[in-house]
């Protein structure tokens, strides 16, 4: 019952939310120089088919009019129509947000193992070799741009050692995408016994996710360790200690308690990544969630500006219920 | 103990079901895309990347006989009305087909390229007359000409194209029916299933020239006509071609995939390859590397550098074509001192032309004489007197009363990385002269807002090419006053006389003469431009390859192509 009110109270956020956000970005969109229209006809237009095209596009109309009707088709679930695309809003935003995801979940978990384990194996010993790589790693992995690692990466194990597949975007060009269920093409293949694609996405899946997780590991890996040097510190420790607890156990408990500010790092790590990928994927030719949506910025492509910052508003707030529930039930001191 | 034991238990297992309840419906919202009736859903345009495979086919034998390209971006939508990138004029070409083109010959570079000097052929079409006043064309097409969805081609088609164009005002209206002088589709008359008539208020010198613009592709009126009432954006998603490839599937921002046209009326250029997929591979450096892998076989847009290497690669070669394009930096003409001739030509004779062909070019682009490209007829560089020469440019500017400088901005687009260095190289010899120079990078938006507006304020840099050979087609563009691709307000009544004379005449002497005495007007006495360059069209594709067509919008052309064994 508590947890059902909970989540109510969390919903009820949403709303003031979802408005807020919605009509800060209509209102901010609408300021950038030019007409959408006029960069759709070219410089061939004249003025009577911009304006025809304007009023048609419902640019005509006042402000506030266009941001009622707005709202009432995003109620009906109907994002809008994006004359750059020549798709609606919707469709655009389902076909790229399961190749983003699939992307960046797959990167926070390597970065996740990468971290925590070089986080683990240095508050153990931290004068040892583990300590001293994840010293190096930090520094290196926060001086690199990550669009600059993808293309060494490319350029060592693609274009020189021949290792790598192309970076040409999901799947190889002649192959047929496995039977869409999810639209992760390593999930769809696995669940529909496609061996030839699961073979395909995950061989494109490993440098891409390598990049993303190797810069963003870092910042997992400052978290866990300074949390764990802290708990590792603290009195229950020294005292699990004394009654003679197996390494492996203390540091099993240190981790237990270091995770609560792991997950919310993480948490903040999908937010971000929604749209921060987007290097990464026009690198890779990903064909992702950060790509439709800077090309749509640069096109003033409203209505996809517009449903992107809803759907990743909407996904941040998933995220971090995701993270409060996980914090709920790894920590005993949060309550409902 | 126990009921604090059972309380984290009971709160655990809550937890663990919300979760999974969550995860749930989050993968059912990336579930399938909604397909609906009405604007924007299409049914050969796939909402994810599909490939070419079918069952029990080898990828090898597949790839063999697919066409593989990589372009910095693919088209967002397939309707030149709206979209004319080099990716969709690319692709549209190849969709469509045309009622009369020049005649293929293959050049020095190993492009095959039209032949602007020998005369028109008929494709579509069978013939071609004028009334004896030259103010009606009639052209009767060829019979038996299928579609791609299997309608025949009838004069009823070249109506509509510009009846629907004339209702919606689009380019087409703009640009093609302006230049066929068509002001009312009342012009144009069908005479029977096959034939149909053009008349205009004066004899139209590029009357048959125009039929081979890139945009005067005919689409079948039946498979489009209905579909496009109902929604206009429909041929941005849909094709409805006689064209030699068919679109199987479009996925914007990501790719187009085409297959060839087995019953295209045209049987001895019936494509070798059987599929061609468009896909977008935004960083260069990675089309480069996918060309050398063989992961592509054509690998466009690249940068002179990644040519220059790959130049020298065994299984790669890069065709170099003299071609058409020109840049230039553009002035404002209507704000001062731009708009004195004399300061123009200062500054023309301030730019270090050699400088930025050995750098910005690496030696791999031609001066530009003319704002007619040289492989065009009525190309001349006798009027260009221009070269670096900072005391001639000084003494102009003190003539023009400007010899303690002035300050001057300039405009070039983001995304266009040697016109920044040629803006960079501009404004260190500029400074020489007292001229400083502010440069402004705008993103492609703002920037084409403000050609289409006329309001450049300053200096400019543009690449560009005139689509047909008749060079009054790039004085239509370029040079006279109410010109389209005039965006810095170009005005000399000289030159709008002569493009007058040209266009209402048939004598290709007197045309001929009023073309080169624009040229002298707009590159030595009233400089239109600082003509910078002719960077030619470039492309790189993998040794096998044989056989492709450049096209004066400088796209290729795929349907002689094939794979060497």
């Amino acid at each position: 019952m508590r947890l059902f009110k909970y989540l109510v109270k969390r919903l009820l956020v949403f709303i003031p939310l979802f408005f807020g956000v919605t009509f800060v970005t209509f209102m901010l969109i609408r300021l950038l120089p030019g007409s959408p229209a006029q960069a759709l006809l070219g410089t061939m237009a004249t003025e009577e088919s911009i304006r025809a095209l304007e009023a048609e596009m419902g640019l005509d109309r006042p402000l506030l009019e266009q941001f009622v009707i707005y709202v009432k088709n995003v109620l009906h679930g109907d994002l809008g129509y994006s004359w750059f695309t020549s798709s609606n809003v919707t469709d655009d935003l389902a076909t790229r947000f399961p190749a983003t995801f699939e992307l960046i979940f797959l990167s926070i978990l390597f970065a996740l193992a990468v971290g925590v384990t070089l986080a683990v194996l240095s508050a153990r010993r931290p004068k040892g070799i583990a300590a001293r790589i994840a010293s190096v790693y930090g520094m290196l992995a926060g001086a690199f741009a990550d669009f600059w690692l993808a293309l060494m990466l490319i350029f060592i194990f693609f274009t020189t050692l021949g290792w790598a597949v192309s970076p040409m975007g999901r799947l190889d060009l002649i192959m047929s995408a496995p039977r869409r269920i999810s639209g992760m093409y390593v999930l769809d293949s696995l669940l529909t016994g496609n061996m030839m694609t699961l073979k395909s996405s995950a061989a494109h899946l490993l440098l891409p996710v390598a990049t993303l997780g190797f810069v963003n590991g870092a910042t997992i890996l400052k978290m866990t360790s300074s949390t764990m040097q802290e708990i590792l510190d603290s009195d229950f420790i020294h005292h699990s200690h004394m009654l003679g607890l197996s390494e492996f156990k203390i540091m099993g408990y240190a981790l237990k308690n270091a995770l609560p500010a792991v997950v919310m790092t993480v948490g903040n790590m999908f937010s971000f990544l929604l749209g921060g990928a987007v290097l990464i994927e026009k690198v890779f030719a990903w064909g992702g969630l950060g790509q439709y949506v800077t090309t749509a910025l640069a096109n003033k492509d409203y209505s996809a500006v517009q449903g992107f910052v809803l759907v990743s508003t909407l996904f941040a707030m998933v995220v971090y219920l995701i993270i409060d529930l996980i914090q709920m039930a790894i920590d005993p001191r949060i309550k409902f | 103990m126990e009921q604090m034991k059972w309380k984290r238990h009971s709160k655990k297992r809550s937890v663990a079901f919300t979760l999974g309840v969550v995860l749930m419906l989050t993968t059912a919202c990336a579930g399938e895309p909604r397909k609906e009736e009405g604007a924007g859903t299409t049914d050969n345009r796939s909402t994810e990347t599909v490939g070419q495979t079918k069952e029990g086919e080898s990828l090898g034998s597949v790839r063999d006989r697919t066409l593989l390209i990589g372009v910095p971006a693919t088209a967002d939508g397939l309707d030149m009305d709206y979209h004319n990138s080099g990716v969709v004029t690319m692709v549209v070409r190849n969709m469509n087909d045309y009622q009369f083109l020049y005649p293929y010959e293959k050049d020095e570079s190993g492009f095959l390229v039209p032949d602007f000097n020998a005369d028109l052929v008929p494709r579509m079409a069978e013939s071609c007359t004028f009334s004896e006043d030259g103010l009606t064309m009639t052209v009767r097409l060829k019979k038996g000409i299928k579609s791609h969805d299997g309608n025949e081609l009838t004069a009823a088609d070249i109506v509509y194209k510009f009846q629907s164009a004339f209702e919606n005002q689009t380019s087409t209206w703009t640009f093609t029916a302006k230049n066929q002088g068509i002001e009312d589709v009342a012009q144009i008359k069908v005479i029977d299933d096959y034939t149909y008539s053009i008349t205009t208020k004066s004899p139209n010198p590029m009357a048959l020239s125009n039929l081979a613009h890139v945009q005067t592709f005919i689409y079948d009126s039946k498979a489009s006509g209905e579909p496009l009432k109902k929604d206009p954006q429909w041929m941005n998603t849909h094709e409805a071609g006689y064209g030699p490839y068919k679109l199987k599937e479009f996925t914007p921002g990501q790719q187009v995939v085409l297959e060839k046209f087995t019953d295209y009326w045209d049987q001895d250029a019936v494509s070798w390859f059987d599929d061609v997929i468009v896909k977008e591979i935004p960083e260069s450096a990675n089309r480069a590397a996918m060309l050398m892998s063989g992961d592509l076989d054509i690998a466009l847009d690249l940068t002179d550098a990644e040519l220059h290497e790959l130049a020298g690669k065994e299984d790669v070669k890069v065709l170099d074509y003299t071609g058409n394009r020109m840049t230039f930096v553009g002035f404002d003409h209507s704000i001062a001192p731009l708009d004195d001739p004399k300061v123009r030509q200062a500054l023309s004779y301030a730019a270090p032309y050699q400088d930025i062909l050995d750098t910005v070019y690496l030696g791999e682009a031609s001066p530009l004489y003319s704002p007619v490209p040289s492989i065009y007829p009525g190309y001349t560089k006798e009027f260009w007197e221009y070269g670096t020469d900072l005391e001639k440019a000084r003494a102009l500017l003190a003539e023009a009363g400007y010899g303690d400088g002035f300050k001057l901005d300039m405009v070039i687009e983001a995304s266009q990385s040697q016109h920044e260095q040629i803006a960079i190289f501009l404004q260190s010899s500029l400074r020489e002269i007292g001229v400083e120079l502010t440069i402004q990078k705008v993103q492609s938006g703002d920037f084409w807002s403000r050609v289409s507006s006329g309001t450049m304020g300053g200096l400019f840099a543009i690449t560009d090419s005139p689509g047909s050979p008749d060079p009054a087609l790039g004085f239509s563009l370029y040079a006279i006053s109410d010109g389209i691709m005039n965006m810095g307000r170009y005005k000399n009544e000289e030159v709008d006389a002569l493009y007058a004379e040209m266009m209402a005449t048939l004598d290709q002497d007197v045309r001929m003469r009023c073309a080169e005495r624009i040229q002298e007007i707009t590159v030595k006495e009233d400089p239109l431009w600082m003509y910078i360059s002719a960077p030619g069209y470039k492309a790189a594709m993998r040794s096998d390859i044989q056989a492709p067509q450049w096209n004066a919008v400088n796209e290729l052309g795929w349907n002689y192509m094939y794979r060497q064994e």
